[in-house]
């Protein structure tokens, strides 16, 4: 019932948004169906709360704690407030034309049931369709009529997308032949959860060689470095609100895919066991050391994304570019995590959370910013904060969050990690990892307090001895302020960052107990 | 028999310049891949799924992208890739030695049955042979004639090392095919509106 909702509810949108008679109507169903959405996820998560794992279909869709978690992020922390910060971008549906806005809404929701049907499937062929199905539905979403960027963006999107998640499916095949020579049969070779019972009995070279295709492909869509081409490109071009839906959450769903194949690397005897432990001591000490293979290549892409991301936020100059190879930074970053194992593993998702709350915020902000001001320069956005406060203090603050400013519970989760790297005894890679934060730390500091505090392009010269006029002069040049932005652009670009101060300053116990019961799903597939 | 005809499209394809021609090609290989379920199912006995799957892989790979595929080249009024990445004796070449290179590491892979043997060589050497397209050709319709190459290569390896893939799995996966294959060509038609060619070589304004 409540699966087929997922499906049902985006559909029904599709058919209306079909017959909608103007482009208000469809941006509005579009708008309804995302709540639906969020919605049917909130009582996904409160069931399995309560009654632990939900299977359908003799676990063609399943729904554990780890999936229920990706799955509140992606309806309510990432789908909801673009919904809501797309509706409003194209101004209700007044900036745009009607088919333009139906094509909008229609490929928007196809690719909310594309998402949520990875996170849902226990079956690793339809996770493969459904991730395949996500690339082809945000394809279009890029494109913008008349403009030729965007489309180069798209093509390089589809292609190297399409051919990485065809070597997924490669990988998927392997890990499905492993499987059947460990004893399944037909279709269970594709159930994950078949293949964990069994992954004691899988020949280690074949189940290796299809994690790495599993690796390569779904990491070329979540944008793991040196896969990661297709994504400033696509990010700096496509509309606001779909970079902020790309960046929350798109990235998150092929990393998904791949860190749902991690435990079937883990020990078939006695992890698990460590795990049901319960006890945080107990939990470190034994798991920190095991450390397989998968996990080890997987460390390796984290690292390289990390490095990869710094060397280019240090040269950039386009803020919706910066803002997406962070995207790459932070996929290092949650990588990262998982790579340690059960260690780092509650540090990982906290952190998904923090980056999809932080990115969207950044990305409204930094979209009606280059909208006012015509421009996406980093060098154009200082001294903003004096023409578009919300959009200039909403994009500082974060740019703040991203880097791990200590309030934001970016810092919290981060300092997770870094503590449990310690613990896990990783010294070379924590190294590298602190390094390569430290650089971004700097590099966007510097911008957030030019956004803030330095005089816009225009008035820099003006600010001359000379006196006053030349300053006037350039307030009527910088075009009068587009009147007030609407509340509901307050509340997506406030409210996320609320939360990230709240959840820094204070982590509720409901919370922390859903992340030590999602790390358990993943582990161990209870 | 089936297999050597996907073989020697694979090879056709690389020597040749006409983009008709080329669609074409990938139209005889959707056909034999086609049949292939079938000539499985005269083996180990037919039954419904094989032959469902067969007719709609027919439809589809045989009949719906070629048409979609001369559509679009029609839209563009371009018949033939001219400067190629990697000129056409040296592709042929270089296909060669990927066939071989499939054959050398189908026979390395050791669970595979000796009589999946060939299938096994083409499915390997015709993903090879859709990646090299992909990276070897300027046109965006070449690249997506590779993707459909490179899916095809996929189906047979997943005939050749996996049994009993759940209906409801393969038809998704060809769903999307036929999908991405759509999305594609529209996109070339967008492409060609927008800068009238549809040379990906010099799509190369976003850097950095």
């Amino acid at each position: 019932m409540l699966f087929g909702g997922f499906l049902a509810v985006p559909v029904f949108g599709v058919l209306l948004i079909l017959v909608s008679k103007s482009g208000r109507q469809a941006l509005m169903i579009m708008l309804a169906a995302a709540l639906g959405g969020a919605l049917l996820s909130g009582i996904l998560a409160a069931q399995v709360a309560q009654a632990g794992v939900i299977e359908v279909a003799g676990g063609l869709f399943r729904a554990d704690h780890f999936s229920a978690w990706h799955m509140i992020i992606l309806a309510i922390v990432a789908f909801l407030p673009s919904s809501v910060y797309a509706y409003t971008y194209f101004e209700g549906g007044k900036g745009i034309d009607l088919g333009y806005a139906k094509r909008f809404g229609m490929l928007w929701l196809g690719a909310f049931a594309a998402m949520s049907t990875a996170l849902l499937s226990g079956n690793i062929g339809i996770m493969w369709v459904a991730i395949e199905a996500s690339t082809l539905f945000t394809a279009f979403l890029i494109f913008r009529q008349g403009n030729a960027a965007s489309l180069e963006a798209m093509w390089k999107y589809i292609i190297m997308c399409s051919v990485g998640v065809a070597f997924a499916f490669i990988g998927t095949l392997l890990m499905a032949a492993a499987g059947q020579q460990a004893g399944l049969e037909g279709g269970d070779s594709l159930l994950l959860q078949k293949i964990y019972l069994v992954r004691g009995a899988l020949k280690p070279s074949l189940a290796l060689t299809a994690f790495i295709f599993i690796l390569v492909g779904y990491g070329t869509k979540a944008g793991l470095a040196p896969m990661h081409n297709w994504l400033p490109d696509a990010h700096s071009q496509a509309p606001g609100p779909v970079s902020a839906m790309f960046s929350g959450f798109l990235l998150n769903a092929a990393l998904y895919c791949i860190l749902r194949f991690l435990p079937l690397f883990s020990p078939s005897d006695g992890g698990a066991s460590v795990l049901q432990g319960g006890e945080a001591g107990s939990m470190l000490a034994g798991a920190a050391l095991a450390n397989s293979k998968a996990q080890i290549i997987l460390m390796g892409f984290a690292l390289l994304s990390l490095v990869i991301s710094s060397a280019f936020i240090f040269f950039q100059k386009d803020a919706k570019r910066m803002l997406a190879y962070c995207s790459v930074e932070h996929m290092g970053i949650i990588a990262f995590a998982y790579a340690l194992g059960p260690v780092g593993t509650i540090a990982g998702l906290f952190h998904t959370l923090n980056h999809s709350f932080a990115k969207t915020a950044g990305f409204f902000s930094a979209g009606s910013l280059g909208k006012k001001l015509h421009t996406n320069e980093l060098a154009g956005f200082s001294g903003a904060s004096k023409r578009y406060p919300l959009y200039a203090i909403g994009f500082a603050a974060s740019l703040l969050a991203l880097i791990g400013v200590a309030p934001f519970s970016v810092f919290m989760s981060e300092f997770m990690l870094v503590s449990s790297t310690v613990a896990a005894q990783r010294f070379l890679p924590l190294a590298i990892f602190l390094a390569a934060t430290s650089i971004v730390f700097l590099v966007m500091l510097k911008h957030a307090i030019a956004i803030l505090w330095k005089n816009a392009p225009g008035e820099e010269k003006a600010v001359t001895p000379d006196g006053a006029p030349g300053g006037m002069s350039g307030n009527i040049s910088g075009s009068a302020p587009g009147g007030v932005p609407p509340i509901s652009e307050y509340l997506v670009i406030g409210l996320p960052l609320a939360f990230l101060l709240v959840l820094g300053l204070w982590m509720p116990h409901g919370l922390s107990d859903f992340l030590t019961k999602a790390l358990d799903s993943l582990w161990s597939m209870k | 028999m089936l297999l050597i005809v996907v073989l020697i499209t694979d090879l056709t394809m690389a020597a040749n310049s006409r983009l008709g021609t080329c669609i074409n090609i990938t139209a005889i290989q959707g056909f034999a891949l086609g049949f292939l379920p079938l000539a499985i199912g005269l083996e180990k006995g037919m039954s419904f799924e094989l032959v469902a799957i067969a007719v709609i892989g027919i439809a589809l790979r045989g009949i719906l992208f070629p048409y979609i595929l001369h559509r679009s080249l029609l839209n563009s009024g371009t018949s033939r890739e001219l400067k190629p990445i990697v000129g056409y004796f040296l592709s042929v070449a270089i296909v060669l030695v990927l066939i071989f290179a499939s054959l050398w590491i189908s026979i390395r892979i050791d669970f595979i049955a000796p009589q999946l043997l060939l299938l096994s060589t083409v499915a390997l050497s015709t993903i090879f042979a859709g990646t090299f397209f992909i990276v070897g050709r300027r046109l965006a319709i070449m690249q997506i004639l590779g993707y459909i190459l490179l899916e095809n290569g996929i189906y047979c390896m997943g005939l050749a090392f996996v049994q009993d893939i759940p209906m409801i799995v393969e038809l998704g996966v060809l769903f999307d095919a036929i999908v991405a294959v759509f999305v594609m060509s529209v996109a070339t038609n967008k492409i060609h509106e927008e800068f009238e060619h549809f040379d990906i070589q010099k799509l190369d304004s976003l850097k950095g």
